[in-house]
């Protein structure tokens, strides 16, 4: 049974100069979070095989632990973002054009 | 209680005299008070610093601009730890340059700055309130930032 409740980032952007134009993109930020999930695994286990200490020879300057890090961090903020209650992330409108972020 | 006991015992052994003992024990009377108030206090504070969302609103008088924006509070903390993490991810001949000009980013605590930036508003949860005249509008904009 699926029991982990999940979070849409939503997107509303309406121009009604001239011609009216509405979009809606609805967006479920758990597809990411899972996603995030299956690559840190993945990374994880990549790092088992890759030395603690990157080598001075190496040519790239992130190294595939920095590489782990940084998904987990990135994993981490699709948390923050989603652990509150439903709210507008952004609304703006300026003169015709609208555009509202949700987080429903 | 075990150390008003032991001053007691002290006085009766001659160690130290009476006078020297009520001293010791207007000390230890004090001590135990200063720690009741603080342990009252905190819940007041945690109760002040109970603020979840950091909010940017832009009005005008004419109603022709109006931004909302939201940021929880946990995302901004999230930031700041990351900013922290991420440090380590400068080049290194990027980061000697930075140290040569006196400037040490990885003893930045950045999660730490925008904890004493929250923590400062809890008196006042308003960051920035400024007013001013917008020649593009032809209106007063009003800029907000606040913690609620």
């Amino acid at each position: 049974m699926w029991i982990r409740w999940f979070r849409i980032l939503w997107v509303k952007v309406s121009i009604t100069e001239g011609r009216h134009f509405y979009l809606n993109f609805p967006v479920c930020l758990n597809v990411f979070q899972e996603l995030f999930d299956c690559v840190l695994d993945l990374m994880e286990f990549a790092c088992i095989f890759v030395p603690k200490n990157p080598s001075a020879h190496s040519p790239s300057t992130v190294t595939t632990r920095q590489v782990k890090e940084l998904i987990h961090a990135t994993d981490k903020l699709f948390h923050s973002i989603t652990d509150c209650e439903p709210y507008d992330i952004v609304e703006v409108s300026v003169k015709n054009v609208s555009v509202s972020i949700k987080i429903v | 209680m075990s150390e008003q006991l032991r001053i007691l015992e002290m006085i009766e052994k001659g160690q130290i005299t009476a006078t020297e003992g009520m001293e010791l024990l207007e000390a230890l009377n004090l001590t135990s008070e200063t720690e009741t108030i603080t342990n009252t206090a905190v819940p007041i504070v945690k109760r002040i610093n109970n603020y979840k969302f950091l909010k940017v609103k832009v009005t005008s008088d004419n109603s022709t601009v109006n931004v909302n924006v939201n940021v929880p509070l946990r995302l901004l903390t999230t930031l700041g730890e990351i900013a922290s993490k991420m440090t380590a991810v400068i080049p290194t001949d990027a980061r000697r340059e930075m140290e040569s000009k006196g400037v040490d980013i990885t003893s930045i605590d950045f999660a730490k700055i925008i904890e004493e930036i929250l923590d400062g508003t809890l008196e006042d949860p308003s960051i920035v309130d400024v007013e001013a005249w917008s020649e593009e509008q032809h209106a007063m904009v009003k800029v907000k930032i606040y913690v609620d």
